[in-house]
Order: C-alpha cells, then sequence, then structure tokens
C-alpha cells in the first residue's frame, strides 16, 4: 500500500514537472491581444503591399474599469488604425507588430478591404489569408476604387469599428455578400470568376443630408478623426460607406465592375438573392408604382449541350409580398394579381439580362458560375472546354426563366386613391417612391 | 495509541474473536468480549467476591453504580449499572421497590435454591426485556450497554434487565437534505431509533436487522439492514467479510467504517453513499441495497452505490416527475459548471481567444485591463478566497458568520473588483462555480469536484482545453475502473443497461418504472404490477383485459 502511494506521488510530480516545464508557451492573456476588426489591403509601390488594420481598443468600446475616462469627453476613439508596407502581408503583420504594443490576433477580423490596385495586381498576395490558423474563412471580402485604407477611417456612430459598419449592412441580406471562402472558391474554380461586392465611401453631405448636421454634429467624425492625418480637402474623411455594384474579377485579376443593376442580375443568376424589394410600374398605368418584397428565391442553372453549342436555361422562382401598389386596379380579381406577377417577372428578366450582357459582351468572364454547373452536369464535355471558358461562356445563349409568385397583398386590395374617387390613379402622392 | 502496545494486545485477541462470531449468547446484540478481554474473571456464588470484581474491572468509575439490597427482605443480592445510561427512575421504582417487597415465601426460596432462579425470577421480576447471563464478561457487557444487572448470593447466575434510557437528541428534520415535499423524519444517534424508523417504513419480517460490533475500545454496534428476499446473493457475504476486518479502536462515525470498506482507497470519489433520510433507506432497501446503520451517528450508509446517486435527491420521487428530469439533467449542467467553469474560462481566455463571440472577447479584454496577474493565477486565488470563505463559514460560530459573510461579500465584490486585483468577470464565474458545488444534492461528491477544479484549473492554465480533455479523460478512466462492492460505479452508463436509464437522466413516472434497477443482482426483478398507468374509468376494464393476454 505504502509502496502504491509512493508511485503515485511519484507519477504525479512527474507530470506537474512536465506540464510545468513545457506548458504556457502558446500562453497569452486576453488583454495582451490586438484585436483586429478590418483590414484594408493596398498595393504599395511596384510590387509591394501595405496592411492596414484597425485594431479595436477594449477599453473604449467594452466599457472596463469603472474609473475609466468617465463621460469625458469626445475624443473617445474606438481604436486605432496601424499601417505596414512588406513585401507580402504576411511580413507585414509582422512588421505591424514591430510598433504596437500587442501581439496582433486575426481570428476576430471581420472584414478584409481589397483595394482597387492590389485588385488589379491580382489575388495572389492573399495566400496568407488562407493558411494562417488564426483566419477565419467567414470574414467578408469588399472592394473599394481607390485606397482602401481610408475605408477604416469611417467614424464610429451607431457602430463603433468599420468592420462592424460592414458586416452590419451586409446582413441586410440585399446586398451580394461574399466571405474569404467564397472568394477562394470562385477564384479556385475554372468555371467561375470571383465577383466582390464595392464600397463607395460617402461625404458627410451624402450621409446625413444636412451639411450642418454632417460636418459638426459628429464628433471625431471630421477631418480630425484620422489622427492628425492631413488628407486633402476634396477627400475629407468619410462618413459613411455604401454598398453600390461589384468587381468583377477575371481569372485572379479585377477587370472591372457591375452596376447596381448588374450586381442584382448576378445574384439572381447565381442563386444569392435572399431577400429584397423589387419597383416597377404598374403594367397598366405608368404612373402608379408597385413595390414587391420577396423573401424566397431559387435559382436552378440547367446546361443544355448539344454538339459544340451549349446552352443554359435559368429557372429562377421566387415568392414575395406586395407592399406598394398605388395604380387603380383593383387586386381583389386574381387576374390583376398575375399581371403583376408577369411585370414582376419581367423586371427580373431585364436585371438577369443586364448581368449577362455586361459579363458576356464587355468582360468576358463567367461571373455566374454556370462553368461549374457544366461541370457538374457534363463533365466530360467540360473538360474539352475548361481551358478557355470564359471566351466560349461569352458565345454562350443564356435563357432565363423567372417565375414569379405573389403571396399576398397586404392588408388592403386597392389603393386609397384609387377606392375614394376611381380617377385612374393619376396622382401618386410624390412620398409614395 | 502507542505502538509498542498494540502488537501483544492484538495477539491476545486473535482467539478470542474467533470464539465470539461463533455463537451469539447474550440476547441484544452480537457480542464480541468486551476489550480488553475478562478471561480470568468468573461469576461465583459468593455475591462479594462478584462485585470485588466487577469493582476490579470498572477500576472503580465513578459512574458506575453498585448497590446491595435484601430481596423480601432475606436473599442477598446486588444491582450493577452505569449512571446516565440505564434508566434511574424504572430501577428505583419499579425494579428495586418490587423486588424489595417480594413476599418472604419467594425470598425465602431465593435462599433455599428450592427452585431453578430463573423459575423464581420469573415470577418476581417485573420486567420484560431480561436474560440470564453466566459469564462475567457478558455481565460487564450487558452493564455497558446501560442494562441493569442483578447479581445474587449463592448464585452463578446473574440476570440483566433491559433499562437502557439516556438522553438522546429527538427525531428531527435532516439537515443536509432538506425536501419542500416529504417525510421530515431524520435519522438521529441512537441506533434503535433508526432500525424503528426504518421498521415503521416496512413492515415486513423479510426486513432483517443483522447486528454486528466493531471497534475495541467504541464497541459500536453496527446494524446491517436489509430485505431478505430482494438482496443480491453474495453481497452480504462481502460486506460481512469487509466488516470482521475491521479492528480498530473505535468507530464513531459512518465515515470510519467507509474508509475500511470502499473498494478503491485512493480513489476521490465517494463510493458509498450515506443518508440521514429513512425513506431513503426504505427505498434502497426496496431496490434491494443494504443498509448499514451505525451507533453514535445518523448517518447510513447505502451499499452498493452507483455515480448518478450522488446526482439524485430523494426529491426527485416526490416531485412530478416532469420536473423532477429537468432536476436530474440541471444537476449534470450543474456537474459540469462546478467542475469545469473556472478552467474553461482560463483556458478560452488565454489559450483560445478565437472561440469567444467577438463582443464577449472585447468585453473580458476590457475587463482585464490592469488586472496584475494572468487569469490563471487570477482564477486561482479568486477560488482560494472563496474556499477560504466558505471554510470559515462552516467553522465559525454561528453568531458571528453573518460578519464573515458580509466581509466577505465585501472583500471579493466590491473592493477587490475596484481595486483592479480581480476582474468582474472572474469573480463571476467563481461565484457561479461555488453555488454550483452548493446545488449538487450530496455534499459528499460536491468535496470531490471542488477538489478536481483546482486540478482542472492548473490544467487548463498550463494546457489550455487540451489539459482539461486530459484531465476530463483521466476522471473518466478512473471512474470506469471504480467499483462499488462488484458493481460498477457508473452502471447503467458504463456497462450498458438500457432498462435502468428510466431513473438516471430522466425520472420516469412511478407507473412506469416496474422493474428494480438490474445492476444490483437483486432476487426478484419486478417491483409492481403491470400496466398500472392511470387510464379514464371507462377505459379501465379493457385495459385490465388487455393486460390479462
Amino acid at each position: 500500500m505504502r509502496r502504491s502511494l509512493r508511485a503515485v506521488f511519484l507519477l504525479l510530480s512527474l507530470t506537474l514537472i512536465g506540464m510545468i516545464l513545457d506548458g504556457c508557451w502558446s500562453r497569452r492573456e486576453i488583454e495582451e491581444l490586438a484585436l483586429i476588426m478590418a483590414a484594408a489591403l493596398d498595393a504599395e509601390g511596384e510590387n509591394q503591399v501595405r496592411l492596414s488594420a484597425f485594431i479595436i481598443n477594449p477599453r473604449e468600446i467594452g466599457g472596463g474599469q469603472p474609473m475609466g475616462a468617465g463621460g469625458g469627453g469626445g475624443t473617445r476613439m474606438p481604436g486605432e488604425i496601424v499601417t505596414a508596407v512588406a513585401d507580402n502581408f504576411a511580413e507585414a503583420t509582422r512588421r505591424l507588430e514591430e510598433h504596437i504594443p500587442r501581439r496582433v490576433f486575426w481570428a476576430h477580423n471581420r472584414v478584409i478591404i481589397l483595394g482597387d490596385g492590389l485588385a488589379r495586381r491580382g489575388l495572389q498576395s492573399l495566400d496568407w489569408f488562407s493558411r494562417d490558423r488564426q483566419m477565419r474563412l467567414d470574414t467578408v471580402v469588399v472592394l473599394t476604387e481607390g485606397e482602401a485604407r481610408r475605408v477604416l477611417d469611417l467614424p464610429p456612430g451607431i457602430e463603433l469599428n468599420p468592420g462592424r459598419i460592414i458586416t452590419g449592412i451586409l446582413n441586410s441580406h440585399v446586398i451580394l455578400k461574399v466571405e474569404l471562402k467564397d472568394l477562394f472558391a470562385m477564384w479556385q474554380a475554372r468555371g467561375d470568376n470571383p465577383v466582390v461586392p464595392r464600397v463607395v465611401l460617402l461625404s458627410p453631405d451624402e450621409h446625413s443630408g444636412s451639411k450642418l448636421q454632417g460636418r459638426e454634429g459628429r464628433p471625431g467624425g471630421g477631418g480630425e478623426g484620422g489622427e492628425g492625418r492631413e488628407a486633402p480637402p476634396a477627400q475629407a474623411a468619410p462618413a459613411a460607406v455604401r454598398f453600390d455594384g461589384a468587381g468583377v474579377f477575371k481569372d485572379d485579376k479585377l477587370v472591372g465592375y457591375l452596376d447596381h443593376l448588374e450586381t442584382l442580375g448576378t445574384m439572381w443568376l447565381r442563386g444569392e438573392v435572399r431577400e429584397g424589394v423589387i419597383t416597377f410600374n404598374c403594367p397598366a398605368h405608368p404612373e402608379g408604382q408597385v413595390a414587391v418584397r420577396f423573401y424566397r428565391s431559387q435559382t436552378k442553372v440547367k446546361p443544355h449541350v448539344e454538339g459544340d453549342k451549349i446552352r443554359f436555361l435559368v429557372k429562377i422562382t421566387a415568392e414575395g409580398d406586395l407592399t406598394e401598389h398605388t395604380c387603380d386596379d383593383s387586386l381583389k380579381d386574381p387576374a390583376q394579381v398575375r399581371a403583376m406577377e408577369e411585370a414582376l417577372r419581367r423586371e427580373v428578366e431585364k436585371r438577369a439580362e443586364a448581368a449577362l450582357d455586361k459579363a458576356q459582351k464587355e468582360l468576358k468572364a463567367d461571373i455566374f458560375g454556370f462553368g461549374e454547373v457544366l461541370h457538374r452536369q457534363e463533365p466530360k464535355f467540360w473538360k474539352q472546354v475548361q481551358d478557355h471558358w470564359n471566351e466560349i461562356f461569352a458565345g454562350v445563349e443564356v435563357k432565363v426563366e423567372p417565375r414569379m409568385e405573389v403571396r399576398r397583398v397586404g392588408m388592403t386590395y386597392a389603393s386609397v386613391e384609387a377606392i375614394r374617387g376611381n380617377t385612374g390613379g393619376k396622382k401618386t402622392s410624390p412620398g409614395g417612391r | 495509541m502507542p505502538r509498542p502496545f498494540r502488537r501483544p494486545l492484538r495477539a491476545a485477541l486473535r482467539p478470542l474473536k474467533g470464539r465470539a462470531t461463533q455463537k451469539d449468547t447474550s440476547g441484544g446484540q452480537g457480542q464480541k468480549y468486551p476489550y480488553p478481554p475478562l478471561e480470568h474473571y468468573v461469576l461465583t456464588p459468593d455475591l462479594k467476591l462478584n462485585l470485588q470484581q466487577l469493582e476490579e474491572i470498572f477500576h472503580r468509575s465513578g459512574d458506575v453504580v453498585k448497590r446491595d439490597f435484601c430481596i423480601g427482605g432475606r436473599a442477598r443480592a446486588a444491582i450493577v449499572y452505569i449512571d446516565g445510561l440505564a434508566d434511574k427512575t424504572l430501577i428505583e421504582d419499579t425494579l428495586l421497590r418490587t423486588l424489595q417487597h417480594v413476599p418472604s415465601e419467594l425470598a425465602q426460596a431465593l435462599v433455599d435454591r428450592s427452585a431453578p432462579l430463573d423459575r423464581l425470577l420469573e415470577i418476581i421480576v417485573p420486567m420484560a426485556d431480561v436474560d440470564f447471563v453466566e459469564k462475567m464478561a457478558d455481565v460487564v457487557n450487558h452493564v455497558l450497554n446501560g442494562d441493569a444487572v442483578l447479581l445474587f448470593e449463592g448464585y452463578r447466575q446473574a440476570m440483566a434487565t433491559s433499562t437502557r434510557s439516556w438522553e438522546q437528541r429527538s427525531i428531527s428534520e435532516p439537515l443536509t437534505e432538506g425536501v419542500v415535499r416529504g417525510p421530515r423524519e431524520g435519522f438521529v444517534e441512537n441506533l434503535r431509533t433508526n432500525t424503528a424508523l426504518i421498521r415503521r417504513r416496512l413492515k415486513t419480517p423479510d426486513l432483517v436487522v443483522d447486528n454486528l460490533l466493531v471497534g475495541r475500545y467504541s464497541q459500536t454496534n453496527v446494524s446491517l439492514v436489509y430485505l431478505k428476499s430482494l438482496v443480491g446473493p453474495g453481497l452480504l457475504e462481502e460486506i460481512r467479510r469487509r466488516l470482521d476486518r475491521i479492528d480498530v479502536d473505535g468507530i464513531l462515525e459512518s465515515a470510519y467504517i467507509e474508509e475500511f470498506i470502499e473498494d478503491n482507497p485512493f480513489s476521490p470519489f465517494p463510493q458509498i453513499d450515506h443518508t440521514e433520510r429513512p425513506d431513503k433507506v426504505a427505498a434502497a432497501l426496496l431496490e434491494g441495497r443494504v443498509a448499514l446503520l451505525i451507533d453514535n451517528t445518523p448517518f447510513v450508509l447505502l451499499v452498493p452505490t452507483l455515480f448518478v446517486q450522488f446526482l439524485q435527491a430523494s426529491e426527485d420521487y416526490y416531485e412530478r416527475y416532469w420536473l423532477a428530469s429537468f432536476l436530474r439533467v440541471l444537476r449534470f449542467v450543474i456537474l459540469n459548471i462546478a467542475l469545469l467553469l473556472p478552467s474553461a474560462y482560463v483556458a478560452v481566455s488565454t489559450y483560445h481567444q478565437e472561440m469567444l463571440p467577438t463582443n464577449l472577447v472585447v468585453r473580458l479584454a476590457a475587463q482585464r485591463e490592469g488586472i496584475p496577474f494572468p487569469a490563471v493565477v487570477e482564477a486561482l486565488l479568486l477560488e482560494l478566497v472563496f474556499e477560504i470563505l466558505r471554510e470559515a463559514g462552516v467553522r465559525l460560530p454561528r453568531v458571528v458568520g453573518q460578519a464573515v459573510s458580509i466581509v466577505g461579500a465585501l472583500v471579493i465584490g466590491e473592493a477587490a473588483v475596484s481595486a483592479g486585483l480581480f476582474s468582474p468577470a472572474m469573480v463571476i464565474v467563481v461565484a457561479l462555480t461555488g453555488i454550483s458545488s452548493f446545488a449538487l444534492p450530496k455534499f459528499s461528491m460536491a468535496i470531490t469536484i471542488r477538489l478536481l477544479r483546482f486540478i482542472m484549473l492548473i490544467l487548463a492554465g498550463v494546457l489550455g482545453f487540451y489539459g482539461i480533455m486530459l484531465g476530463l479523460l483521466a476522471v473518466l478512466v478512473h471512474l470506469n475502473t471504480l467499483r462499488s462492492f462488484g458493481v460498477p460505479y457508473l452502471a447503467p452508463v458504463a456497462p450498458y443497461h438500457r432498462r435502468d436509464y428510466k431513473d438516471v437522466f430522466v425520472r420516469a413516472p412511478r407507473w412506469d418504472q416496474e422493474l428494480r434497477p438490474t445492476q444490483l443482482g437483486h432476487r426478484d426483478p419486478r417491483r409492481q404490477a403491470e400496466g398500472l398507468q392511470p387510464v379514464p374509468p371507462g377505459a379501465d376494464k379493457g385495459e385490465k383485459s388487455g393486460g390479462g393476454r
């Protein structure tokens, strides 16, 4: 008995010593981390890159110690922006650590902002983001024209850091959302090309409408927000961002942009529409407006191969509710609802056509992943075309067949105007649209 | 006890022990001879000599009362008892008075020895529970147990009359196992009262109370209580074998016995359940377990014991089964919180920050800003403070308890946080852990968990979740090796018994629990009739005929 006790003690002390000797090496206390919330990637010089990161200041955001800077004044900074230039991003991160007192921590990064210049140079330099184990593949990727670094200057508003602002907007489900893993997937697939949403910086006027409010109403939102960095007056610090269109990559290089409508069409064709509103004029009376809020949609792409000829049939089905209807027809009549659905169908078709036109005629890049569909459905045929798919895609015939369904027409069946005077829906109130 | 003294004595005792187990002569207890042995004392017909011997045996102890008197004015006799253990009023008012006023012809018969002693005493002694003894050792034994022993001039026999009655705590609500609904009786320190409490719940001749004596000096009565037709084969023999091994000075609490009869003496886990609720004991007996009642303690041991028993409260069976099942599941959560919460917090906040939601990371980072210790040290210190407070709360005289709790709450809750020594999150974690460990129904399991928590904390601080997993694995492996009187500790989970699952993670309704737990190996598996689920009055007949086929 005594001997077994001794053995237990020996074992225990050995394990303890073992743990103490080799343990703890990867330990980093939570408050020693520099949490990156947004990263901006830019091209620098010939072939260098610039990494800018928004590092959160937990003291300001998390409340922290009760005796912190109280309700002092407007000088609260939700974080710090740091920048480093290097040959690649892995090195740039190390450079960052040279001038911040904490260990860089990427796992909570919310958004990667690609600068226009870097995107045109190619995505090759993003390899590190697919390799490092601190990266999250659900980080969203956005594109901006000009310098990506400027997006980080977004002033704190409802949300306190640019990462949160951008992801917050993207979570509304109406905008094309591309995560890091989607980007890599689109890039890596031969039958697909990356499409990345574009953010546009807004000046205070554009954001809030009123100049007064825009300039003085937001502390830290003006020129002094950027930590004394002198920006040219024309390029005053942004007040907000807006998503507008998307950048199109061919293979790994940015080749052009889609406008708003084309982006919507792309989303329909890729089957990435989740929610949204489509507005169009009344089928019978162009003065009236109809808005449909749809919430369920599905896109099915079917390739047809006959000899050398490839056709794609895109079936889009969506369901939605009527949310605005200022025509004077009464929706009591189901035929009217059918007419709405028909108009809706044309509207979706229009968007899809716009996107197709742009992709086939101008960019000559398959941004809809049709090649991958072909790959899955006709693998043998795909083998023949995979090496020059983008060129073939430009000449492919695509037929779009939307099927729209209006589920509910709302709490009333005709507009107030129509019920009142049957005047033919001429005077739609300007506030209605 | 000094060492050199011990060995020869034990050697002297050995042959006697063998003899003692052979025969149960004196009525009340299964008997071992008094310690030290009284071989060379014998009862003689000479009353004076007998009294002298007793005086020598008891070393003229102050609480041993000896009194000479005359039966019916003629026959000389003496009574011996221990003051405080025997009922003085009974002895004085009934026994002595009756004996002194015995008709003189009967007394003469005693003197003349015209009839056997027992026949004569049948006529003159007004007591029901009497015992004739012929050995001095038996006399001593009876006296020590609170009986009054009558010695007679001219006889080699003595008569013990049961006059046991001493001051004892009255039956009260069990302190460690309170219930909202359910009987409020708890065991007391008196073995006899305790067996009666069980007997009152199981009125069957099948209920057997087996007596043993353990402890050289304490001569503690231990009762094995079981239902003869339910207890598993071999279990009783095994318990007796383990109890017979015990050869110690004294047994003062059930824990003494527990430590001697455990299957794995090195395990931190309790392998024998104890309770102070008679209803719980009765329920255990009905499942085929054996209860060990030990004199002078209100705690009764139940064997065999399974791990899940420590997560069950008797109230589970008295409240609605939906709630009981919820509570069962909740207790598993509580168990995990009590064991792992601080270590999980430390692991996550020092090794795996990517696992937390961003907002939480930011909050925690902000709170830890400026805290002078690493998270592990912070957790260990705060746990230590908590343990100190808890220990103080238990040990302190009740009057000052209030002061401690106020100071404790102030020290930990307020001052330490605002002084920036501990982060508020850590205080929450430690407080929740502490409360969780109190929420476990069995204290003996809670203290084990409490200890393991520190080991887990160190593992987490050194190796993160990897360390926690290693620790958990070790605990799990260890739990799997444990047995309680041959029954696997983790049954019915680890050796999988599907039928027993009705009373593990959930508590199935009473009418559905038709079978006794199988892992105990009892004889009669069925505990109630089939188809007892209540049905509407109309459907009753159909149900019955359905059950018939």
